[in-house]
């Protein structure tokens, strides 16, 4: 029998973020309990939670998604939490996310795996520095369509002028941050105003709700080229003569027969079968999971990376990068660092600091260190010659993380910008 | 840039099959924990997928804490069999001396030794540096916390308050020799997701899914299944046949069954799309307090 149920879904994936309290947590708690989605075991739980912790006789959504129990406590939101739901026409994880400062790096986890970003803008307040924050963290990380929920439309009485007059502060704002898209929508996350109801106290708003919006977004892969890129995982010895090549196509597509390129080794193969447990493919496109065989023996390692002949990376000593720094020890010039990029590890330290990115206003500073959660314009010099794409055109091979060599502990995330000048 | 074309399934397939190759690829000795259930029978067929057609490099680890489902036990006998790849046992022998036993001791005390520290013993008896478990984030609202790569401590306990960012699908896998990680490849499943997996798939599940008549005692609103004769005889006469199946399983003393006419994976799906409880609901061991995953995944639960 073939799968009949649901079997071109596709998956998006959406950040909720935006400044303390404006009601993220609340936004996902509706989205869930009017999809029904939330179980009725699950609305006893939070119901005794809520007359635990808030000394209320009512069930407070945001309790869905603030699980710990340092959050139930607080009443805030410390860490990424997801979420899932879908609807006949897709599925959806929920990535929900701190509002305050000191978790920004938690912040910037949700939005490194987002296809789009739902800003909460609370209608008293407008735009807050955390959430020009947040929304300049998700564009660096490459989301390009944002919504901006005007929430709490409820303690302003549902007021249009209240409305427009944010959607426009806004819009000016997110005109600096490049070429995104931007729509705007008034909710009411506590009362369910536009998030899966249409409400009649927006007659002046025509836009439909916000699960249409997230319905009808267009996915874009994560990936700006559409050459072959295949960073090598695993080598799957399978006999004593054999082996796979196993791993992510990161961008494009391969073909069985087709002449690849290793890097950085130069040497060239084909492939003979593209393997799978279901059979061989001709053709493995990005984001597909694959094993590649070759018609001889070839010498290749896990972070090497298959090209098509003719379609070269970038590589260099040097590269140019914006860095989220995400630990406590402020990053300085000349310590050295491991780096892991896509599938391979090398190491390298920073060889000058470029600027410093102010976020309440966007400009670039001097300077000649990073501290917790700051971002800025360096350039790092590597131990070994580095194969990479730039960020813009491929999150996989364009995006690293730091690891410090003491702790273990996961220091930054970085993209490429460009090759550095020596 | 272009539209993505891929289903959701697919893409879940592909993103747990790379964290599979991944921890293959940068731990020295792990190992994948198996308990015969839905989710691990979904997470070994992703496994035996990852690594075609070489068999996955790295054993399968059963804790077996002595009251699992007569059934689960057998699949469990049988499928290592039948696929060649290696499954470890452990059973934490201190709990047997005890006499421990779900029926007369506190489930959350029982739980803790025979599971806990049963996964812990055999985790450190065997030095494995990464285990992998078929745990979802939609299962629970701590686990909805928890990283893909858990970072654990030498005592094998997670600190919710201090995990480490975890960019793209790129992983730090960097331990000292004692600490270790867990892995969870279904991270981002949901029981549909795994149910229209296994239907699409056509991977083999234990039949205490699906309904028929069984025998089952009600123990304060619970169902129980009279699995065996260890079940105490003042129970065990309170038996009575109902349609029932059960939406998850563990330890037969403390697994709730629910009533179901659903006799396929395709009704199955059906059901759950209606359902009014979760999954866990039937779990004694998740709902004694609030907050009690969350403190068992501190002490070094999966
Ligand atoms: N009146 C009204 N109150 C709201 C609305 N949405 C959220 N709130 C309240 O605002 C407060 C904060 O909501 P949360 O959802 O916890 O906010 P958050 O943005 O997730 O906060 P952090 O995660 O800690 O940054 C709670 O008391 C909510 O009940 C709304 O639409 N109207
Ligand atoms: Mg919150």
């Amino acid at each position: 029998m073939e799968y009949p149920l649901d079997k071109k879904k596709a998956l998006l994936r959406i950040l909720i973020c935006g400044s303390v309290d404006h009601g993220k947590s609340s936004l996902i708690g509706r989205l869930l309990y009017d999809s029904d989605v939330v179980y009725e075991d699950q609305i006893d739980a939070i119901k005794s939670e809520t007359s635990e912790f808030r000394n209320e006789n009512t069930a407070d959504l945001s309790l869905l998604v603030d699980g710990l129990q340092s959050e139930k406590e607080l009443g805030i939101t410390i860490d990424v939490a997801y979420r899932y739901f879908s609807t006949i026409r897709r599925k959806f994880i929920l990535i929900d996310t701190p509002g305050h400062e000191q978790y920004t790096r938690n912040m910037v986890t949700g939005a490194s795996n987002s296809d789009l970003a739902v800003i909460l803008i609370d209608a008293r307040c407008g735009l807050q520095p955390q959430t020009r924050r947040h929304s300049f963290i998700a564009s660096l990380l490459g989301i390009k369509k944002f919504i901006l929920a005007i929430n709490k439309m409820d303690l302003v009485g549902f007021d249009r002028e209240s409305f427009e007059k944010i959607c426009f502060d806004c819009k000016t704002f997110f005109n600096g941050l490049g070429d995104i898209e931007v729509s705007c929508i008034p909710v009411s996350a506590l009362d369910g105003d536009n998030v899966v109801t249409l409400s009649s106290k927006t007659p002046w708003f025509h836009a439909g709700t916000l699960i249409s919006m997230l319905e009808e977004a267009q996915i874009v892969s994560k990936s700006n080229t559409s050459q072959f890129r295949l960073p090598i995982q695993y080598v799957n010895h399978i006999s004593s003569n054999l082996s796979g090549f196993c791993g992510t196509v990161a961008s494009g597509f391969v073909r069985k027969g087709d002449v690849v390129r290793i890097l950085p080794s130069q040497k060239r193969g084909t492939v003979k079968a593209i393997v799978t447990y279901e059979g061989e493919l001709d053709c493995a496109t990005d984001g597909m999971a694959v094993t590649l065989i070759f018609d001889s023996e070839i010498e290749a390692s896990r972070g090497d990376i298959f090209v098509h002949e003719g379609q070269g990376m970038m590589e260099g000593r040097r590269i140019d990068c914006t860095l989220v720094w995400m630990v406590n020890n402020p990053l300085v010039a000349n310590v050295t660092y491991d780096i892991k990029i896509g599938t391979r590890i090398c190491s390298g330290k920073v060889s000058a600091f470029h600027s410093k990115i102010e976020l309440e206003n966007l400009t670039e500073q001097p300077t000649n260190e990073l501290s917790l959660n700051e971002i800025g314009q360096v350039s790092i010099d590597l131990e070994d010659l580095l194969v990479f794409d730039l960020y813009e055109e491929s999150q996989v091979l364009g995006g690293f993380i730091f690891i410090d060599r003491q702790t273990n502990e996961t220091a930054a995330a970085g993209m490429i910008t460009g090759i550095g000048k020596f | 840039m272009h539209i993505s074309s891929f289903s959701h399934l697919s893409q879940l397939e592909a993103e747990s099959i790379h964290i599979i190759r991944e921890v293959a690829a940068e731990f020295e000795n792990p190992v994948m924990l198996y308990s015969a259930g839905k989710d691990s029978s979904v997470m070994l067929h992703l496994a035996l997928k990852a690594f075609y057609p070489a068999l996955p490099p790295f054993p399968l680890l059963h804790v077996d804490t002595t009251w699992k489902f007569r059934e689960m036990i057998k699949f469990r006998d049988a499928l290592g069999a039948k696929l060649g790849i290696k499954m470890l046992v452990h059973i934490n022998q201190e709990g047997i001396k005890d006499g421990l036993n779900p029926f007369s001791h506190d489930p959350g005390h029982y739980t803790d030794v025979m599971k806990t520290v049963g996964l812990k013993q055999a985790l450190n008896h065997h030095g494995f540096d990464a285990a992998m478990g078929g745990a979802r984030r939609d299962e629970e609202r701590s686990r909805a916390k928890e990283r893909i790569f858990s970072f654990r401590n030498d005592e094998h306990m997670w600190n919710p308050s201090d995990q480490r960012p975890e960019l793209w699908n790129i992983y730090n896998t960097r331990i000292n020799p004692t600490e270790s990680i867990r892995a969870f490849p279904l991270s981002n499943w949901t029981e549909l997701d795994v149910w229209e997996y296994i239907l699409f798939k056509r991977i083999e599940v234990v039949s205490l899914y699906f309904a028929r008549a069984r025998a089952v005692v009600d123990i304060d609103g619970t169902k129980i299944l009279v699995d065996d004769e260890r079940m105490p005889t003042e129970l065990r006469k309170k038996a009575k046949e109902e349609f029932v199946r059960f939406r998850t399983l563990g330890c037969y003393p403390l697994s709730g069954a629910v009533s179901s006419t659903a006799r396929s994976v395709s009704e199955v799906i059906t059901e759950i799309k209606g359902a009014e409880n979760s999954e866990r609901q039937g779990r004694l061991i998740d709902v004694d307090s609030i907050g009690s995953m969350e403190q068992k995944k501190r002490k070094g639960y999966f």
